[in-house]
Parts: C-alpha cells; structure tokens; sequence
C-alpha cells in the first residue's frame, strides 16, 4: 500500500492517486489529523513481536506500519486540532506537541521511503544557509548571496544589504503569511513603516533566474521570466538549457539535505556564477507546464513504489 | 580578529541556567553578548548578515556590532519551548513569535553552539530520539505510544501491570505508574496519544556530558519518577564514577546526537545491565551540582570558552 498523507482534493495527490490506482496499487490518501484524532494509532518502540504489529487506522481499516511501500507526506496533510470548543488553548497547545511528537517518530520508524521525511524541529525556513550547507555549497561550486536576519526591519536594515539585482524579502515565521516581494531599490521602493516579525532581506545578484524542480535523481525546470519575478517560486519559467554542471550541483544538494522531492531557485551571473537564492521542501506543481506536471508525477509514482533509485 | 572574543548568550538572564553561566563567564574576564529574546517584541533589535559579504559578517545587537569572527560559542537557554506549530497560542503570544529567529540564528552561528538547533530538537519526541539511542547502542524501554485504550489495556496486561506513563513530546511530565484505576480516564487518549513504557525497576543514574568530561549522579529513591518525590519518600543523590566503558559510550551518545552538553537519564537494573531513558538537550544541572559538589557548570564555561568540545 502506498500512502499518501494529505487533503484528498489537493491536485497532485489526486494526480498520484490515480496514477497508482492504474498501476493496480492499494492507495490510502488520509491525514494526520484523522488519524490522531478520528481513527486512532498503535505504535511500538522498537519493533516488537508479532501480537504487537504498529498500525493506523484508515476508517476502520488497520494499515500495518509493515505493509506500507512508500509514504508521502504533504503539507495539506498536515496536523491540525480538533475544532471542539472544551479545549483550553494550553490543552490544546499540549495535544498539539504530543500528537506532533508521535508523527516525527512514527515517520522516522517506517521501513519505506519516504517523500520528505521530516526532521525534528521541523525544517527551518532557511536550511540550505546552514553551517553544514554552506560547507558543502562550496564542494558544489554553488554560492549564498548575502542575506540579513533580522527580529523586525527598518529601512537601514534593507539599506545595509546591498543587491544588485534586487532585494527579496519574506517572513521567517510563517510561511502562511510570507509577503514575498523583490524591492527593485531599497531607497524608491521601501517606505518608512517597520516589519514587526522576523525577517530575511536577501541581496539578489544581477543575473539569469533558474527555477528546478527536483525529484530523485530527475531535475526539470528552466528560465524565470524576469517581469514575472515576484521573489516567490510561483512564477513563469521558460524551458531552458543550463549547464550540466548546475543540474548535477542543484541534486547533489538535495541529496545532501535528504529532500527527494524539492524545487530552488538560482541565479546565474553574467561571470557564471552560481547563486541559490531559495529551496523549498513542498513544491507545488500548478505552475508548471503540463509535460513539468506529468514528469514529475510519474517520477514521483516510481519513488513510491520504489523501482526508482535515489541520485 | 578584530574585537575581544566573546560567548554568546541567548535566552534572558533572569532564567537561572544563563544567569549561573554569565556569572561564571563574568568570573573568568570572558565578554558575553546576550540576545533576550524574552523581552517584548521590539524591545531588542537583532540583525545578522551571512553570505557572501563584502565586509566580515557580523551580528548586530541594538546598537552593538559583534564580528562573527570573535564569537567563540553560544549557549542557549529559553525557559518556554520554542515551537512555531501550535495555532492560536502563538498567534496569541508576541514573544514566541519574536522567537522565530532563535532556530535560523543557531543553524548559522559559527563556533560552538551549545546545543545546535535540529540536534537539540530531538527530544521533542522521545520516542524519535529512543530509537537514535538504540542505534547509538543503548539498551531502551520497551515503549507503545497509542490513542487506542484497549492497546494501552493490552499492553499493560502483556507487562503483567508494570506500566509506566510520561509525556511524548519534551513537554515535562510527571512519570507515573499505570493503575487499573486509570482505566476510566483511558478513554481520553482518543484526544490526545500517550507513551506508555514498560516500567524498570532500579537505580536512576544521571550523567551529564560537557564535551567529553562526564559527571555522574545516583539517585535512590522510592518514587516513580525522582524529580517529584513523594512527601513520604526519601531521596538521596550523591556523584558516581561510572565504568569507564560506560563513561565512553555517554560521551559517544552526546556527539552521535549531535550535542556538546547532555542530561543522559540511565537506570542500572538489578541484572547490572543499563538502560537510557532518554537525553536532555538543555540539562539545568545545578540541582545535581548542589548534592553532588560536581563542577559540571565549570566545565561548560571552560568548554564555552575554548569553542570546541
């Protein structure tokens, strides 16, 4: 059985699903929240005998943890309470961690792959600007353009991050609420109010705009059309060509991050060099041309089903 | 290197943990640049420049500038969890949400940091960071993490009634034993799962690992759980020199998880064999230091300021 943990009406899970179907598969599209709060878990630590077989349950079927070929897990698919109204907001706070903390283990227990397996914390925003990363950026030929952190910003916070081909900024707390936007000039285009929550104020180097899907040992993707740029991964690509040595850098990347499915934008300067502006761990495919769409889901289907290798 | 060299300090300095280490490092000369995230929002203005800088990177503290260059470690203490999942309580809460930095500060601070982010994270599942002691070659408790109470009836018949129950996330819990008298409030863990452990009977060992220097303590006592005795109860600690085996695969436990300082909870049984609960990524150990007269505060300052383990 494959599964895939997510809202049944999301389009590529409903893509997959039927993919697998066709290929004679047993699929169970389910969340987390229904299994945490509707149907219920048994989970043993480590493997036990035989009476004593983890399993969730999908309505009233028992899935055994065993019989589980690929899983995939989408943040449609993500945990959210119980809308009940007893709840205190520390109860529900607690409920929250505890069911959280089951699902970290529980996807670290399964004997299948599986598409992305989180890590404990949860992926942080920036992950690829890690100290681990950026020591094997410099393996990959691949660079970080100058990026400011800051808790809130002002203008003199934009102003001391200097980027020719712009300044991207966005939220780090709240990918929901990321107000994704490239300021052309920090001085025409930033008015006096303040950002009260964190931020990231990246300087984005002058240059060509590369957006890769990356599934696998597969990386599919092309030029951004530039008026389009709004600094987000949700804009027009041009199929392109682009150096072998970027796609082979750009999946040895993912490799070393342990994200199978994953999308980044890079910036390729007149100089030729490399610049990762972003990597995302849940890309969406809507934007992306049909042929992109139908590739990835097929590569996707023969990860699930695990007739297909890792790079 | 272009300024004094300083540790880093991040969490306030009323929590005692960071208090006790800012004394200690104030004790040796070592400058300490403190980020508050506890204050109000606003209240501290943090900036931080990575990448490919034309001028060295720096951290910037309200009007302070700190080379990254002259950071030798950090030390990081929050007395609330950091969490950027839960709806309305974050929403709710300005401080959390001010936090958001904390994590993107720890995965990109150069020198030592005390603990890194995603290591340290670990035991907010318990039952994620077992299975990684396991593989790092410590005996774990046989454990059942179910929302099902007929599974949790099961397994406490199948342990012939020596079940115990604590928390699955790092949330502090009281551990107790499983009670038929707590059957009727089974019901509830269609709401929320819990851990439930085979119970072991035996001697709870505390080991502390700063880098590779490991203290021990021994706890005797009749409770359950021997953070909360029992007004009845007696408790008893006093510092303990483990086999040097025993000392080795700690400090091999440590820095498999990706940690420079550890609360490691064992429990010697009766057959002499040990078994580890669990790992405390952010150990206050000045409870054990006051019973025990261990240095171990003195040796994370002298770790932080060496910058390496």
């Amino acid at each position: 059985m494959i599964v895939l943990m997510a809202q049944t009406d999301d389009p590529l899970v409903q893509c997959l699903s039927h993919g697998l179907l066709q290929q004679g598969y047993a699929v169970c599209v389910c969340d987390w929240s229904q299994i945490m709060y509707d149907h219920g878990f048994s989970w043993w630590v480590p493997p036990q005998a035989e009476a004593c077989q983890s399993y969730f349950l999908n309505g009233t079927t028992a899935v055994p943890f065993s019989d589980i070929e690929g899983m995939m897990v989408f943040p449609s698919g993500s945990l959210a309470l119980p809308a009940a109204q007893e709840w205190q907001a520390a109860d529900r706070d607690y409920m929250y961690k505890e069911a959280s903390a089951a699902i970290l283990g529980i996807l670290h227990s399964l004997p299948c792959r599986v598409i992305n397996l989180p890590v404990a914390g949860g992926r942080q925003r920036l992950f690829f600007y890690s100290r681990r990363s950026r020591e094997f950026f410099k393996k990959c030929r691949l660079h970080l353009p100058l990026m400011t952190l800051a808790n809130s910003a002002q203008r003199e916070t934009v102003q001391s991050t200097e980027g020719q081909g712009g300044i991207r900024v966005g939220s780090l707390d709240d990918v929901q609420r990321e107000r994704l936007a490239v300021l052309e000039t920090e001085q025409d285009e930033w008015d006096e109010s303040t950002i009260p929550y964190p931020v990231f104020l990246q300087a984005v180097p002058a240059g060509e705009i590369y957006h890769f899907v990356l599934v696998g040992d597969s990386i599919l993707g092309g030029k951004v059309i530039h008026e389009n740029f709004n600094g987000s991964f949700n804009t027009k690509v041009e199929m392109s060509d682009c150096s072998p040595d970027l796609r082979q850098a750009c999946l040895d990347l993912s490799k070393f991050c342990g994200l199978i499915f994953s999308e980044c934008l890079i910036v390729e300067t007149p100089d030729g060099l490399w610049f990762c502006l972003d990597w995302n761990d849940s890309p969406k495919l809507s934007h992306w041309a049909p042929m992109v769409q139908r590739a990835v889901v097929s590569k996707l289907i023969d990860l699930l089903r695990g007739t297909s290798s890792l790079p | 290197m272009t300024g004094p060299a300083s540790v880093l300090l991040i969490g306030s300095l009323k929590e005692p943990m960071l208090a006790y280490v800012n004394q200690k490092l104030a004790r040796k000369n070592v400058s300490a640049v403190n980020l508050d995230f506890q204050q109000p929002h606003g209240a501290c203005r943090i900036s931080f420049k990575i990448g490919n800088c034309r001028t060295p990177p720096f951290l910037k503290v309200d009007s302070r500038t700190v080379p990254l260059e002259t950071i030798l470690s950090t030390y990081v203490r929050l007395s609330h969890q950091m969490t950027t999942a839960s709806d309305e309580v974050e929403r709710a809460e300005p401080i959390l949400q001010h936090r958001a930095l904390v994590p993107h500060l720890l995965n990109v601070l150069p020198g030592l940091v005390v603990n890194p982010y995603e290591e340290a994270s670990g035991n907010r599942s318990k039952p994620y960071q077992q299975m990684l002691i396991a593989k790092l070659g410590f005996n774990v408790p046989k454990t059942l993490v179910t929302s099902h109470l007929e599974q949790a009836k099961e397994w406490f018949e199948a342990c012939r009634g020596r079940v115990i129950y604590k928390s699955i996330s790092s949330v502090r819990s009281v551990v107790r034993r499983l009670n038929p008298e707590d059957f009727s409030r089974l019901e509830h863990l269609r709401h929320c799962p819990v851990q439930f452990q085979e119970y072991i009977p035996g001697i709870d060992i505390r080991v502390h690992v700063v880098g590779t220097r490991v203290f021990a303590s021994q706890i005797e006592t009749r409770s359950t759980d021997y953070r909360y005795p029992d007004q009845e109860s007696f408790r008893t600690i006093r510092a303990l020199e483990l086999p040097m085996d025993l000392q080795e695969k700690c400090v091999t436990l440590t820095e498999g998880l990706g940690l420079a300082l550890a609360g490691i909870d064992l429990r010697k049984t009766v057959d002499g064999e040990y078994v580890c609960f669990e790992v405390n990524t952010s150990p206050a150990f000045p409870f054990y230091e006051r019973h025990t007269g261990q240095r171990i505060g003195e040796a994370l300052v002298e770790m932080l300021c060496r910058g390496t383990p």
